[in-house]
């Protein structure tokens, strides 16, 4: 019977976990734009993507972006990082992270160095002031985003907009 | 990459260049160009003050007289579009890779005088022929003349369609102006070039990325000017990318084969494009010479590395 009980217990403290889990989590579409401007490359474009954010509690989060973009040539913009968010029906969100843009560029020698090769890395932060919860859906319009970015020879600014951005949880 | 012995080889042949010599060609052929007979521009939906003025036949005549003198047979493939077009080209026989045919190739119709719009990349594309015309290279060196650029590159895209694809293409377009005042290098949004106007750009796709690589390379510390490679992205045919574009490389790019464009940027550049003052005192005579020696050097890298 005690053992009955236990694993009852723990069933039940697992589904809970769970279901924590999942809805603490929530996935989305966004359209964005965006652009790294950088003496040895210019990459950049329009598009869309997905994304998976995870809540750490109720103003934390983690995040990662999968975009594809077109314009110059395509490519893929990988994005990870990590915001804070208000609570209540207005969740403005800043945020900091990681870009990698992988594909299409426009490419430039710089002195006597070949155009690169490697991908885009870039360092950003951002802010969605246009975000809302509505129910369990968060919407968010016109979020800003700027930073630097680097294909391992110069340096340069890079910057994106996300247009909208639609998110809901996984779980109940 | 180019190999270090052949690398050598392309230094020293490309440093024989005689400048005063594809200088004396600019001025033949913008003079044959200010005295020849204009196209038929009738039925063109263009602005007649400028294309009304468009020549092609005493300069595709010096091209060939000039292949003749150097001891080579120069064909034809002559078509009857609309004006009629005739490129004109010699090929130098490789000696153990025949069959991978080097192409070198300028435009020779032009608006007036066209001294750098292109008798400069006609002159430089003989200089070229001149040095090659008595040692041929491992792969065959193919030297085009292509008609009608201007209208809308119809030579070099009759070429690409009807005659056997090279393994790699080198075209010239504008390659004898320069301006080394700051402010003088005119660019577009997300082109990121130097603001003086005195390098050379080389302009390839994600095809002939290598090959513009293998050119920084071969011309490193060499007496040519500063060289600004840009690589387009795919096949370079993108929206944004589409004044990379402009000139007879285009077509070899669209059909997928590896080319590159060396140009002077044009009106990016030259104040005188597609104007009657594009004359040859407008060009520089000693950008013009190392535009031929990295030409020369190219050329030679590509047509005789292992």
């Amino acid at each position: 019977m005690t053992k009955l009980a236990l694993c009852t217990a723990l069933l039940a403290t697992s589904a809970l976990a769970e279901e924590s889990l999942l809805s603490r989590t929530t996935v989305g579409l966004e359209t964005i734009g965006a652009i790294s401007l950088t003496p040895a490359r210019t990459q950049g474009g329009v598009g869309g993507g997905l994304h998976a954010a995870f809540a750490l509690d109720s103003h934390w989060q983690v995040h990662a972006r999968a975009a594809w973009l077109w314009g110059l040539g395509s490519h893929t913009l990988l994005r990870v990082g990590a915001g804070w968010q208000r609570e209540g029906t207005w969740r403005p969100l800043f945020h900091a992270g990681l870009a990698l843009g992988l594909g299409g560029s426009l490419d430039f020698s710089v002195a006597d160095r070949p155009p690169s090769r490697a991908p885009t890395v870039g360092l950003v932060v951002g802010a969605a002031l246009l975000r809302f919860q509505v129910e369990s859906v968060i919407v968010s319009a016109l979020e800003l985003e700027a930073g630097l970015s680097t294909e391992f020879v110069s340096f340069g600014p890079r910057a994106g907009v996300t247009v909208l951005s639609l998110s809901v949880p996984l779980g109940p | 990459m180019v190999d270090g012995s052949t690398a050598e080889k392309a230094r020293a042949i490309g440093n024989e260049v005689v400048g005063a010599r594809v200088f004396a060609d600019v001025v033949s052929l913008a003079t044959l160009h200010s005295t020849d007979t204009r196209i038929d521009c009738a039925g063109l939906n263009t602005r007649a003050d400028t294309w009304c003025n468009l020549t092609n036949a005493t300069a595709r005549h010096f091209i060939e007289e000039r292949f003749r003198s150097l001891g080579l047979t120069p064909e034809f493939d002559d078509a009857d579009t609309h004006p009629a077009t005739s490129n004109v080209l010699v090929e130098l026989r490789g000696t153990t890779k025949p069959d991978e045919v080097v192409l070198l190739g300028a435009h020779f119709d032009a608006f007036f005088m066209g001294a750098d719009d292109n008798s400069s990349g006609v002159a430089v594309m003989l200089e070229v022929a001149r040095l090659l015309a008595t040692r041929p290279l491992a792969r065959t060196v193919r030297f085009v003349g292509f008609d009608h650029e201007e209208i809308g590159l119809v030579g070099s895209t009759r070429h690409v369609q009807s005659r056997k694809r090279p393994t790699v293409s080198l075209v010239l377009d504008c390659v004898g102006f320069s301006n080394s005042t700051p402010g003088s290098q005119g660019s577009l949004p997300g082109f990121p070039v130097p603001a003086a106007g005195d390098f050379l750009a080389a302009i390839a796709n994600d095809v002939s990325r290598s090959r513009v690589e293998e050119v920084l390379q071969v011309v490193k510390g060499q007496p040519t000017p500063a060289v600004l490679a840009i690589v387009a992205p795919g096949r370079g045919a993108g929206p944004l990318s589409g004044n990379l574009m402009r000139s007879d490389h285009a077509p070899f790019w669209l059909a997928g084969e590896s080319a590159v464009f060396f140009t002077d940027t044009a009106n990016f550049r030259n104040p005188n494009y597609h104007t009657r003052t594009d004359t040859p005192d407008t060009v520089n005579q000693e950008f013009l010479t190392g535009v031929a020696r990295a030409t020369a050097m190219s050329i030679v890298a590509w047509g005789d590395a292992p």
